[in-house]
């Protein structure tokens, strides 16, 4: 069976989205309010994400998630309504983050039909337990405030005021909520004077209503109607009216509360669905159930109507819920209605006769009450998305495909502008010519947006780090701060997204094997605060990404050794440079902590993270200094899929060259040209002596030797790499997507020869995009200074 | 049941042979468009050709099954075929036609790891039908 209510599939990715940055933006507020204080904002922020995380959970059917959400709710209810309140912060806090680790990792879960919901129920009730622990500190608060009984009957109370007296469950939660619902409830039918506790508001309203009970004074026609609307009321025990010993009450004049009866209309079905008493939200399993009964007929109409207000929710669960609906499939829908989530009976209501059908408006009257009610959430909701209406998610494969649709365009546009049939056309192509500029100007226009479509700024990835080191903290104690730097940094979505395991794999390194515990720092003599900084920013085409912390740094000598016991070493040692003794921990089978801990140290992390970042395209280089702490550098292209690139021609094929690589272009002067003994080319560029590697050679590409002063050289540096790259001339400066090359190819292993992709440029053919730092590397020039 | 399985041919000539895909991997049969010359790769990988904005690479038959260069001419085409995902633009002198075939009819290669599925009689001729797939040089 399918974990969540049928007919929710279409919703479970919007479910999972929104919720999965509800509980992100739970987890920031949590991290900024733990070290600081928990405002009023704060909490009211917290009690929204659970609301809607338990609403919309509700609306899945999944009742776990919605119950432990509920739960959290009810604490921060608590919570909120006694903002002096002195409490267990840290056993609040640890709470809260389970229940978003859980909720989380349940939303994982959820497309995995193998793999069951879990029962939450151990956890929720340690979240009652604790709602309980602070209600019973509220209390003893609440002491101070006058809780004195309030006196039932007053002298002076004028006649024709009644009086009722509502009993609520034990095990009802809040009293005073319910009994605000009664009273909107029995609102068209009675006129309310005063209630005794006065204020639902108050602290102690609750407690007053468990223990006395709620008495309403009211004025009304029909005090039987009342009544039955008052005992229908969820977790209302009794209700009962109460009169004055000395005074006589009138006798209540006999009207029989109206029984539901089905619509008279001819050919309209009318059905009466009542829900479970634990079912959490009556009005959405309602709306569910009527969206599935569009299928069998045409709705005529629902009671409640609006399935939106706060008041349907309680007639719902009071007097069920009702539909009619022009039908000639009526058993097939009575079946449906019959298998939904938390339906307790569903029947079909036979006609009745006209007189009765005032009875179904009466019902619907409570409605009234609502508006003033629905404000209340809707202002908050204002507060914590004021943005959301003008914001709409868009699944990134659509957005995909849209930005391979405008590539086609432009490349297709410019198939037509330059078609060779247009040549053959005499006389002027003005008007043409002058809408193709028009339509480039558009498209080109077109890139631009779509492009800027998918940019995201980093912080999303960074805010995920503040939960890893506040985690970390907790564990390991060493109290490292994590700061943000250029966090509005935008990058295209798919980058963002990739950046958040290597991200979390270099920060637990950092704060694990960084950091130093509080005595070695002691030790050192360091007083600055240990510090963990994250900073984004652009470079030349390139969002670069560094994290770097206080810490310890780095021993290439430990590294070396440790290099040499785990036989890693692929040359010999005094060959190392500082800067590649750092770069054996981005080598496979590589761990320098002696012990490994829960958070890292089983020596797969960073391998795999330079993996990660290397497949697309990006470059990860490590600077550190013994003592002083440890600088991880990650480089990606801004887009995974568009690069500015050099068209060069090398013996008649087209390459491009990504411009990121390239420092300088100049032709080459013959005094600047040398070979050294073994015939090997060089060229001087100023002060620097240079290899230089012919593309055609590198490439294997046929053709005439040319001479060097002919061409065009390409000064390139990757990587701590350079050298200078012949070709034999510059044909263009554009951008283009990349595509990478078929799978079939793969056994030729282009890509470590050099050639990472192709693309397909305007006018349809295909150019070859070099890899400048595998061609370096497939070449063999040497890394001849640190990585930066 | 497998006898009266039955699927379609689009048979070619190569050689003086005719060869035979399965026509559920072929997805177009187009005419020789301009081919990207691509380095390093083995000589029967022409390139890559832009079919529709994907680039497909190209490989030459008679290269692959290392028969003498056949002459190419304006019958020649490029039959697009699907490797289990991966679009493979295949070289051949000329096209012949799409014909039945019954599956029972075929006499499978008993060669391991040949990119000859089997052999079967239509009229005639004797067909070679390849596994486009093991052409394709997949996974290897």
């Amino acid at each position: 069976m399918s974990k969540f209510d049928a007919g929710m599939e279409s919703m479970l990715d919007t479910f999972v989205f929104e919720s999965t940055e509800l509980l992100e933006n739970l987890d920031e507020i949590l991290m900024r309010s733990e070290s600081s204080e928990l405002t009023a904002d704060d909490i009211a922020e917290i009690f929204r994400v659970m609301h809607t995380i338990k609403g919309s959970a509700a609306m899945m059917g999944l009742k776990n998630m919605s119950e432990l959400a509920h739960a959290v709710e009810d604490i921060y209810f608590v919570v909120r309504e006694n903002p002096e309140l002195e409490f267990d912060r840290p056993k609040l806090y640890e709470l809260s983050f389970t229940t978003s680790d859980l909720l989380k990792n349940e939303i994982e879960n959820l497309g995995d039909d193998s793999i069951p919901l879990t029962d939450f129920s151990e956890f929720i009730s340690t979240l009652h337990e604790f709602a309980a622990y602070l209600t019973g500190l509220s209390k003893g608060e609440a002491v101070a405030a006058p809780t004195e009984t309030h006196a039932i009957f007053s002298d002076d109370e004028p006649e024709g005021v009644r009086t009722v007296k509502v009993k609520f469950q034990e095990s009802c939660m809040m009293p005073s909520i319910r009994a605000m619902v009664l009273l909107n409830s029995i609102g068209s039918d009675a006129e309310v004077l005063s209630t005794v506790p006065p204020d639902l508001d108050a602290e102690s309203s609750d407690d007053e209503i468990k223990a006395q009970g709620f008495v309403i004074k009211l004025s009304c026609d029909d005090m039987d109607a009342v009544l039955s609307i008052l005992r229908d009321g969820v977790d209302v025990e009794t209700a009962e009216e109460i009169k004055r010993e000395a005074s006589a009450a009138p006798a209540p004049k006999p009207a029989a509360p109206a029984l539901p009866a089905g619509s008279s209309e001819e050919g309209v079905t009318t059905f009466l669905v009542r829900f479970e008493e634990g079912c959490l939200m009556p009005s959405i399993r309602a709306m569910v159930l009527k969206n599935s009964l569009a299928a069998y007929g045409q709705l005529v109409k629902t009671v409640p109507a609006d399935l939106d207000s706060d008041a349907s929710e309680e007639e719902i669960a009071k007097n069920g819920f009702r539909i009619e609906i022009k039908t000639e499939h009526a058993a097939e829908a009575l079946a449906m209605l019959r298998d939904g989530l938390n339906v307790l009976s569903a029947d079909k209501l036979e006609a009745a006769a006209p007189a009765a059908q005032a009875a179904p408006e009466a019902q619907a009257a409570p409605k009234q009450a609502a508006p003033a009610k629905k404000d209340a959430p809707a202002a908050q909701h204002g507060g914590g998305g004021g943005a959301a209406g003008s914001m709409i998610s868009v699944r990134l494969e659509k957005l995909d495909r849209l930005l391979d649709l405008v590539a086609e365009i432009v490349i297709t546009e410019s198939g037509v502008t330059s078609s060779p049939d247009l040549r053959k056309i005499s006389g002027g192509l003005d008007h043409f010519q002058k809408s193709a500029r028009e339509l480039k100007k558009l498209t080109d226009e077109l890139q631009d947006v779509v492009m800027s479509i998918r940019m995201v700024p980093v912080q999303t990835a960074f805010s995920k780090m503040s939960r890893v080191v506040r985690d970390m903290n907790k564990t390991l104690g060493k109290n490292v701060d994590l700061v943000f730097v250029g966090a509005d940094t935008e990058a295209d979505k798919s980058v963002v997204d990739i950046l958040g395991d290597p991200l979390m794999h270099i920060v637990r390194n950092a704060v694990d094997h960084g950091i130093e515990t509080p005595e070695e720092r002691a030790a050192a003599g360091k007083t600055e605060k240990p510090t963990v900084t994250l900073s984004a920013g652009y470079e030349s085409g390139e969002v670069v990404i560094s994290c770097e912390d206080n810490g310890a740094g780095m021993d290439p000598k430990k590294l070396l050794a440790k290099g040499r016991k785990n036989g890693i070493l692929t040359k010999p040692e005094s060959e190392y440079t500082d800067a590649e003794c750092y770069e054996l921990i981005m080598a496979a089978g590589f761990s320098t902590n002696e012990q490994v801990t829960e958070y890292s140290g089983r020596g797969v992390g960073m391998d795999v993270v330079r993996k990660n970042i290397e497949k697309v395209g990006g470059k990860m280089s490590i600077e550190s200094e013994l003592g002083r702490g440890s600088k991880f550098t990650i480089r990606i292209p801004l887009s995974l899929s568009i690069i500015d690139v050099l068209g060069v021609k090398a013996n008649g094929t087209e390459l491009s060259v990504p411009v990121s690589s390239v420092k300088e272009i100049f032709r080459p002067e013959s005094e600047m040209l040398m070979k050294d003994p073994d015939g090997t080319e060089l060229v001087m560029l100023r002060d620097h002596c240079l290899r230089v590697i012919r593309l055609a050679d590198a490439f294997e590409l046929k053709g005439e030797r040319r001479p060097l002063e002919d061409g065009i050289i390409l000064y390139c540096k990757e990587n701590g790499r350079e050298a200078a790259v012949f070709a034999d001339e510059l044909t263009a400066d554009q951008q283009v997507v990349v595509k990478p090359l078929s799978i079939l190819l793969n056994k030729y292993e282009l890509k470590s020869k050099g050639l990472s992709g192709c693309s397909i440029l305007a006018d349809g053919s295909i150019t070859l995009i070099t890899d400048i730092n595998e061609l370096f590397v497939h070449n063999g020039v040497r890394q001849t200074e640190a990585v930066k | 049941m497998a006898s009266f399985i039955s699927g379609q041919l689009l048979t070619f000539e190569c050689d003086g042979t005719i060869y035979a895909f399965d026509i559920t991997s072929v997805t177009d049969i187009i005419e020789v468009p301009e081919i990207t010359v691509l380095p390093m790769v083995a000589e029967h990988i022409l390139g890559i050709m832009n079919l529709r904005g994907k680039v497909v690479p190209v490989m030459d038959f008679a290269g692959r099954m290392g028969f003498e260069p056949p002459e190419y001419d304006m019958h020649s085409c490029i039959i697009v075929v699907d490797c289990e995902g991966a679009l493979l633009g295949i070289k051949v002198p000329r096209v012949i036609d799409a014909e039945s075939y019954e599956k029972s009819a075929v006499s499978p290669s008993p060669v391991d790891n040949s990119c000859v599925v089997g052999y079967t009689v239509l009229g005639d001729r004797r067909v070679t039908i390849i596994d486009c797939v093991r052409l394709s040089e997949k996974n290897r």
